[in-house]
């Protein structure tokens, strides 16, 4: 096992750098770079734009820039935003909580709404909980999260207050001018986090069901409850434990979630976590900040399908890896 | 939840923020209109506290104005930052920093106007507590002129020769020549202190956390959510400002913060469009100002050859729009006040010239409107009906296309207006939209308008309250863009010697009729030239609450210029 791990992760190397090398010579394809912003300003001479991209090493050939940004990264540092003019890594480092408070929540309640939905639905396949779960699936899957959550905003958001109710909060992370502290968050949590679970929940539950199904229909499962064995113990000692396989792998390989965000609730709701780092670096074309997401989300992609291997290898002790 | 699945979306999404993020370098609000609740307001005494929320739909990239063009970043950092003098409603300067406008009569213009004196307001300091002098404004132009430095209108310095300092209360300004923009320079003063005497600022923090003499002082941001700004008690006018404090709430989208402003999450909102003024109207407590600025929607006609070897080449007249009276047809045939009270709900002024207000604006006559007139001009020109109603010449089809940047409404809906009328005199133009950074970009990015590959352009752009920047780089005929002049802006490629040589009579002398006088001119040269033909002056909507008193809108300057002065009254 030992020897499969460190195999495996000398194998991320080549490919992370492949990765990087591949976003790093399409970004610099793109006709705009950092210094746009300063191009397009009728402020900013030809002669001041030389100097700066002179200055910035911007005329360099891009195997020496990339280069250049390789040694950086090796030494831990993930760089300079020219748009910003302040470390990458302090820029994602003020991001990331934000989100991991979003997504880990969100992943937890998609969890909690899909799972005991999944069971009921495999264990009553074709009754009418099953075809109201689907139902539900299909919904939850077909309405993407930026309709889902302007919607939410109107109804719970402006609606509510308009009614006289106690409305949710649609923006942000805390109440202007206020504190903040832990109610307050929780409270800013409820929209977003409502919208991304019911996207994902609607795909867990899928998965948990057709698992269920597969594995209630095993040999195994029948010579259980032919030995008399009582169903809620074939269920939970048997079928369960079995059928927590193939989901286990979709969410560990969904973990990277939790470090990129989502850029479309996060950008509906004001969220200020990744996805909206993400998307503002894309906006304004801030190369430094988009090669450090990537490949860190990259590494995270890469390290998550290896934890889900080694998770597939302990819950099920028939794989071997060598 | 994981990106890679919204990532159509992104396209979308895309459009849009480009529509937001838009072409117009510096929305700047004005002092056109006072509503009648504001005059009711002012006999009011104001009362000290509070903290006013404004959604900002667009995060400043860093808070040094200096080092950043985004619009947004001056409003947040005028709350902090100053400069020796400042632009006012009216179109005139006012002392800041300093204590008045150098004239030749108080002796702050030498005779033969090379050097300037700066008196500087004694007893001010920085908000740590530090005295402002005049070495910091010495400081401040050695930043400016450090190579290292990414600093925007560098430029408006060029002709600067020194800046010395004879005591701390003096700051003498030496010109190597006549630089008539004099009044346009150090508008951000830095303290030479906070940066540690250092002039190479880019990389430093201050750029994030400002330190500065204005009514405000810089406490906190967290990126992508608020920046916080606290009462400088150390302001040179204890009375002021009278707010606690501002808190600037980034918004992923101008829709968003309608929503916010809405519901009551914040006070004051930045930048809405004209199409946002029906639903502002439904808010009752909302004061909203709708106000002409200085920003000109404009077409831009393309006066040379749109392709072949010889692009862009002023040398090679343009197939159509080479002609002078296909042009003054085009004008002739467009209705500006229907655009205006159909599109613009009748708010906004239909535009006469590129220099709508400032002390310099030229009174011109709006151009006719007779779609009559154009038809007999194309006929005589040449340019007869064929079988389809559109016009013909030497089997040249007067067929152009007409590009304006993605996800803009009011843009969109002109289009098909203006594409109606001139259908209607036989021109026939074919939609061509492009996103915004695209169509507008730069010459080493191959955008369109840079490189002369265009029939008609429609945006918006507009000039300083000292025009002569922004007139010479967009009307000379030294500035058409080529491999050499890759920063120049005459897009529409016509060289005028007429209007070059009024251009540099307003800049050899600092005489203020004289300048006006020439710019008139030029004013006129360029509306005769039709390579811009104007349409409609856009509005500059700042909307606010009704609590919020003392919000003046400033067009030569940005929403928070007179933020000292705000109070909330409830």
């Amino acid at each position: 096992m030992t020897r499969y791990l460190a195999r495996r992760l000398v194998e991320a190397v080549p490919l992370l750098l492949l990765i990087s090398l591949t976003v790093f010579t399409v970004l610099q394809l793109l006709p705009a770079g950092p210094l746009s912003i300063y191009e397009r300003d009728p402020s900013m001479s030809d002669e001041d734009l030389a100097r700066l991209r002179q200055y910035y090493g911007l005329d360099d050939p891009i195997p020496v820039r990339y280069l250049k940004w390789l040694t950086t990264v090796l030494r831990g540092d993930l760089g300079y935003s020219l748009v910003t003019h302040q470390p990458v890594a302090r820029m994602i480092a003020e991001r990331l909580p934000n989100t991991l408070y979003l997504m880990s929540t969100a992943l937890l309640a998609a969890l909690l709404i899909a799972i005991p939905i999944g069971m009921v639905s495999a264990l009553r396949q074709y009754s009418k909980t099953d075809h109201a779960a689907t139902l539900f699936s299909f919904i939850g899957y077909a309405v993407p999260p930026f309709w889902s959550g302007l919607l939410a905003i109107i109804i719970f958001a402006v609606k509510f207050r308009e009614w006289g109710l106690p409305a949710l909060p649609a923006s942000g992370m805390r109440t202007l001018g206020s504190g903040g502290g832990a109610l307050d968050l929780l409270a800013h949590l409820v929209l977003p986090v409502g919208v991304l679970a019911m996207f994902n929940a609607a795909h867990y539950t899928r998965y948990v069901r057709a698992s269920l199904l597969d594995v209630l229909n095993q040999d195994y499962i029948r010579t259980a409850r032919s030995k008399g064995l009582a169903e809620r113990l074939v269920i939970s000692i048997h079928a369960l434990k079995n059928a927590a396989l193939p989901v286990v792998t979709i969410i560990t390989l969904d973990l990277p979630m939790l470090f990129s965000g989502a850029l479309v609730t996060e950008s509906i709701f004001a969220w200020p976590g990744m996805g909206r780092l993400f998307l503002e670096s894309a906006f304004r074309f801030d190369y430094a900040v988009l090669m450090g997401i990537v490949t860190l989300t990259a590494l995270l992609v890469i390290l998550s399908m290896l934890l889900a291997d080694v998770i597939y290898a302990w819950l099920d002790p028939r794989i071997r890896y060598t | 939840m994981n990106s890679i699945k919204h990532l159509p979306l992104l396209g979308a999404l895309l459009g849009l923020l480009v529509a937001c993020g838009g072409t117009a370098p510096a929305a700047q609000p004005s002092g056109a209109t006072t509503s009648s609740w504001a005059s009711s307001a002012a006999s009011l005494t104001p009362k000290r506290g509070g903290t006013a929320k404004v959604a900002i739909w667009q995060e400043p990239a860093m808070l040094n104005p200096l080092l950043n063009t985004q619009t947004i970043t001056q409003i947040v950092g005028e709350t902090v930052l100053e400069g020796l003098l400042q632009a006012q409603p009216d179109g005139t300067y006012a002392p800041n920093l300093a204590t008045e406008l150098p004239t030749k009569e108080n002796g702050g213009i030498s005779s033969d106007g090379l050097s300037i004196t700066y008196k500087l307001k004694s007893g001010v300091t920085w908000s740590d507590g530090k005295p402002f002098t005049s070495k910091d404004v010495a400081f401040t132009y050695k930043v400016i002129t450090n190579n290292a430095n990414p600093v925007i209108d560098r430029a408006k310095y060029a002709d600067v020769e020194s800046v010395t300092t004879p005591n701390d209360t003096t700051v003498v300004v030496k010109f190597k020549k006549l630089f008539a923009g004099y009044r346009e320079n150090f508008n951000w003063i830095l303290p030479e202190h906070a940066l540690g005497g250092d002039t190479t600022i880019d990389k430093k923090d201050f750029n994030r956390a400002p330190i500065g003499t204005g009514p405000f002082k810089f406490v906190d941001w967290k990126s992508g959510d608020t920046i916080t700004v606290t009462r400088n008690e150390n302001y040179r006018d204890k009375s002021k400002p009278y707010l606690d404090g501002l808190i600037f709430k980034v918004m992923p989208s101008r829709e968003a913060a309608i929503q916010a402003y809405k519901v009551g999450d914040v006070d004051v909102l930045w930048n809405l469009t004209e199409g946002d003024l029906p639903e502002l109207d439904k808010i009752s407590d909302s004061a909203v100002e709708a106000v002409s600025s200085t920003r000109v929607e404009r077409l831009v006609l393309n006066t040379s050859c749109p392709s072949g070897p010889q692009q862009g080449d002023p040398k090679c007249p343009h197939p159509v729009l080479g002609d002078p009276r296909v042009r003054e047809a085009i004008e002739l045939a467009i209705d500006k006040k229907a655009l205006v009270d159909k599109l613009l709900f009748g708010k906004a002024a239909v535009a006469t010239s590129v220099i709508p207000y400032g002390w310099y604006a030229p009174q011109l006559q709006p151009a006719e409107y007779s779609p009559e007139k154009a038809k007999k001009l194309l006929d005589e020109a040449g340019w007869k009906p064929g079988a389809d109603g559109i016009r013909q010449k030497n089997s040249v089809r007067a067929h152009l296309t007409y590009s304006t940047t993605t996800g803009d409404r009011l843009r969109e809906q002109t289009q098909q207006v203006i594409q109606e009328m001139l259908k209607n005199v036989g021109i026939e133009v074919e939609i061509k939209n492009q996103p915004s950074p695209v169509l507008l970009g730069s010459w080493a990015e191959g955008a369109p308008r840079a490189k002369g590959n265009y029939d008609i352009l429609m945006y918006t752009t507009n000039a300083d309250l000292d025009p002569q920047a922004h007139l010479y780089n967009y009307f000379a005929g030294d500035q058409v863009p080529t491999e050499q002049t890759k920063s120049g802006r005459n897009y529409h490629r016509i060289v005028d010697p007429e209007l070059d040589k009024a251009l540099n009579d307003a800049a050899a002398t600092l005489d203020e009729s004289a300048r006006k006088a020439a710019y008139k001119v030029v004013a006129e040269r360029i509306s005769a030239g039709r390579g811009h033909i104007v349409l409609y002056n856009r509005l500059l909507i700042d909307p606010h609450k009704k609590y919020v008193v003392g919000p003046k809108v400033n067009i030569w300057d940005n929403l928070t210029w007179d933020a000292q002065n705000w109070w909330l009254n409830k």
